[in-house]
C-alpha cells in the first residue's frame, strides 16, 4: 500500500486546532472533508480498539480522519496489564473472563480476577484526593476521603466471591444478547476495606428508605458529558449486609485499575453489577432506584419460567437478587489426557446469600454421583473449595460433572432455565478427561 | 480532550489523506453487502467485537438497535443504511448462527 511507509508526526496543534474547529483541522491536516451525516467516521479496527487501550473516550471520534490506524493494534488478541491468562471477549469496554484452570487459588490473584468494564474507566484512579459522597435519605450527608474511611470506619478483610450476572451466557440456546462469557467471569480475592453498613448508619438511615443507588466515576462509551454508564443498587435489607465492603484493597495491595481503583463497592452474592467500581457516592432512595443498567431487562429475568426463545413482555421482568449455587471444577484442565485410572478433581462452589452443603462429582453423565470432600468458607460468601479422587473404570472418552447444593436443599440443574438475557446459568461445569 | 493519546498508542498517520487499513478491516466479519456501514455504525462507541459475540433475531437487532438509539446516544440511521444494517446482522449473526457454523463445520 503506497502509504504503508510514511511515518509523519503529529501536528503539536493537532488537539487545540481539532477543538477550535474540526472540519478544518480535518480539511487543513488530512486534506479530508468531513462532517454531514457520515455515521461512525472510521475506517478500520483502530479506532474504537485504540479507544480501548487509551482507556478513554475519543470525544472527536466523529471528525477522525481516516488513515488513523495503527498497525499494532490490527490485532484480535489484546493484553491487559497486570492481568495474566485472561480470554478478552471485548475490548471496548474491556471484557475478560478467567479460564477455570486459572482459578484455582483458594484466593484468586489479582492478575487472574475477570475484568467486566460497562463503560470507559476514568484516567485518574489515585487515591489522593478522591471522595466518597453519601447523600440522599440520610440524617447526615457525607464526603469521606480513602483516609477518612480509614480512620473512622473499621477496617475488615474478607474473601468475598464476585460473579457476574451473565456468567454461562454463551451456553444459551438460542444465543441471549451480550457478552457471551462462558465460565470464568467470577473470582475470590481478599478485599478490605470498611462495611458499607457501617457506613450508612454513621450517615443515619431514614426511616423511609427502601433502595441504594451507587455512582461510579466511570464514563459512558458515546463519551457524552455527565452520561454514566453503570448505576445499580440493592433494597436496603441487602444494603446492610456486614459483608458488603467499600474497598481500597484487593489481596493487600491497591485495586487493580480495571476492577475499579482506588474504590469499590463488593456486595457478594448477587450480581457483580450490584458492585460498583470506581465508586463516588452511594445514596439512598424511597424507591426502587432507576438508573442505568437497573431498567429495562438489564439485570432482570421473566417472573415465570418461560420457553427457550419466547418473547417476553418487559413489564413481566423482574430484578435479579441473589445468585444461584455454583460450582467450577479448576483443576483438572478440561481436555486432560490421563494414563492412570485415577484422578484427584478439585473446585470451588459459592451460593449466593447461602453456603454450600455439598459438591458432588460425576463420571458417567449423571447417572451415579460421587461425594466430594467440602470445606467451610473462610468467612460468609467466601467460596469453598471441594476435591475428590475418581477412578476411571475403563480406558476411553469421560467427562467430569460438579454438583454443587446450597444449605437450602437447592442443587445445580442439569439444564438451562432459558432467559431472554442470558442471565444465572448456573448449569453443571463438566471437564472432559482421556483416559489410555 | 484526549487526542493526545493517538501518539501514545503509537499512530502511523499517513500524510496525505488515503487509509492505512487494519489487516481485518472489518473486525472479522463476512465480507457482504453491508459490511461496511454496520462496521462503522457499530463500532464508533464500542469493540465490534460486541456484536460479533450476538446471535439475534431481526427483531431483536431492531430492537438493540432501537435502544442504541434511545438510549446510548446513537445517531439514527438513515433508512438505506437502517435496512443494510439490520439485513446483514440478521443474516449473518442471526439467532440461528450456531446451526450454521455446526453445519458449516460437517461439510
Amino acid at each position: 500500500m503506497e502509504n504503508q511507509d510514511q511515518h509523519a508526526k503529529v501536528p503539536a496543534d493537532l488537539m487545540q486546532r481539532y477543538e477550535d474547529n474540526p472540519e478544518q483541522a480535518d480539511l487543513e491536516i488530512f486534506g479530508r472533508k468531513t462532517g454531514g451525516n457520515r455515521r461512525g467516521f472510521l475506517k478500520g479496527a483502530g479506532l474504537a480498539t485504540m479507544g480501548a487501550l487509551i482507556g478513554t473516550a475519543i470525544p472527536f471520534h466523529r471528525n477522525m480522519p481516516s488513515g488513523f490506524i495503527p498497525e499494532a493494534l490490527a490485532q484480535s488478541a489484546m493484553e491487559i496489564d497486570g492481568k495474566d491468562g485472561l480470554s478478552v471477549l471485548n475490548d471496548r469496554p474491556v471484557n475478560a473472563e478467567t479460564p477455570p484452570h486459572l482459578l484455582n487459588d483458594d484466593v484468586t490473584p489479582t492478575s487472574r480476577h475477570f475484568v467486566r468494564n460497562n463503560g470507559i474507566p476514568p484516567e485518574n484512579t489515585s487515591a489522593d484526593g478522591w471522595s466518597l459522597t453519601i447523600d440522599g435519605l440520610v440524617g447526615k450527608p457525607m464526603e469521606l476521603s480513602i483516609a477518612d474511611l480509614k480512620s473512622k470506619f473499621e477496617v475488615v478483610t474478607e474473601r468475598l466471591v464476585i460473579e457476574c450476572g451473565g456468567n454461562g451466557r454463551a451456553a444459551f440456546d438460542p444465543p441471549a444478547k451480550g457478552n457471551q462469557w462462558t465460565l470464568g467471569a467470577v473470582a475470590c480475592s481478599e478485599w478490605t476495606g470498611v462495611r458499607l453498613r457501617d457506613v450508612l448508619q454513621a450517615a443515619g438511615v431514614k426511616d423511609n428508605v427502601v433502595y441504594t443507588a451507587h455512582v461510579g466515576a466511570d464514563s459512558h462509551l458515546s463519551g457524552k458529558e455527565g452520561k454514566l454508564a453503570i448505576s445499580r443498587g440493592v433494597p436496603i435489607d441487602k444494603a446492610m449486609n456486614p459483608h458488603n465492603l467499600i474497598a481500597f484493597g484487593m489481596n493487600g495491595a491497591d485495586l487493580h485499575p480495571m476492577n475499579g481503583a482506588p474504590l469499590r463497592l463488593v456486595v457478594p452474592g448477587w450480581p457483580g453489577s450490584c458492585s460498583q467500581k470506581w465508586l463516588k457516592r452511594v445514596w439512598l432512595r424511597d424507591q426502587v432506584h432507576d438508573g442505568p443498567k437497573m431498567t429495562g431487562k438489564a439485570y432482570r429475568v421473566p417472573g415465570y419460567p418461560v420457553e427457550a426463545g419466547q418473547k417476553v413482555p418487559k413489564s413481566d421482568f423482574e430484578i435479579i437478587q441473589a445468585m444461584p449455587v455454583k460450582s467450577l471444577i479448576t483443576t483438572p484442565e478440561t481436555r486432560t489426557k490421563i494414563t492412570g485410572r485415577s484422578l484427584k478433581v478439585a473446585g470451588h462452589a459459592w451460593a449466593g446469600d447461602d453456603a454450600v452443603a455439598r459438591v458432588d462429582l460425576s463420571i458417567d453423565f449423571g447417572a451415579t454421583w460421587i461425594q466430594t470432600d467440602l470445606a467451610s468458607p473462610a468467612n460468609p460468601y467466601a467460596w469453598q473449595r471441594f476435591g475428590a479422587e475418581v477412578s476411571f473404570p475403563m480406558a476411553g472418552y469421560y467427562e467430569v460433572w460438579a454438583r454443587a447444593t446450597d444449605t437450602q436443599g437447592r442443587a445445580q440443574p442439569f439444564g438451562i432455565a432459558w432467559n431472554p438475557k442470558g442471565y444465572l446459568n448456573n448449569s453443571m461445569h463438566r471437564v472432559s478427561v482421556y483416559v489410555s | 480532550m484526549r487526542i493526545a493519546a493517538f501518539v501514545l498508542a503509537g499512530a502511523v498517520m499517513a500524510a496525505s489523506a488515503g487509509p492505512l487499513v487494519a489487516e481485518e478491516e472489518f473486525g472479522g466479519m463476512p465480507a457482504a453487502p453491508g459490511v461496511e456501514e454496520t462496521f462503522y455504525t457499530c463500532s464508533t462507541c464500542h469493540s465490534i467485537r460486541l456484536v460479533t459475540q450476538q446471535g439475534l433475531s431481526r427483531e431483536s437487532w431492531e430492537e438493540t438497535l432501537e435502544w442504541m438509539v434511545a438510549e446510548q446516544e446513537m445517531e439514527p440511521l438513515e433508512p438505506a443504511d437502517h435496512n443494510s444494517v439490520i439485513g446483514y446482522l440478521s443474516t449473518y449473526y442471526g439467532i440461528d448462527r450456531r446451526a450454521k457454523a455446526i453445519a458449516s463445520e460437517k461439510n
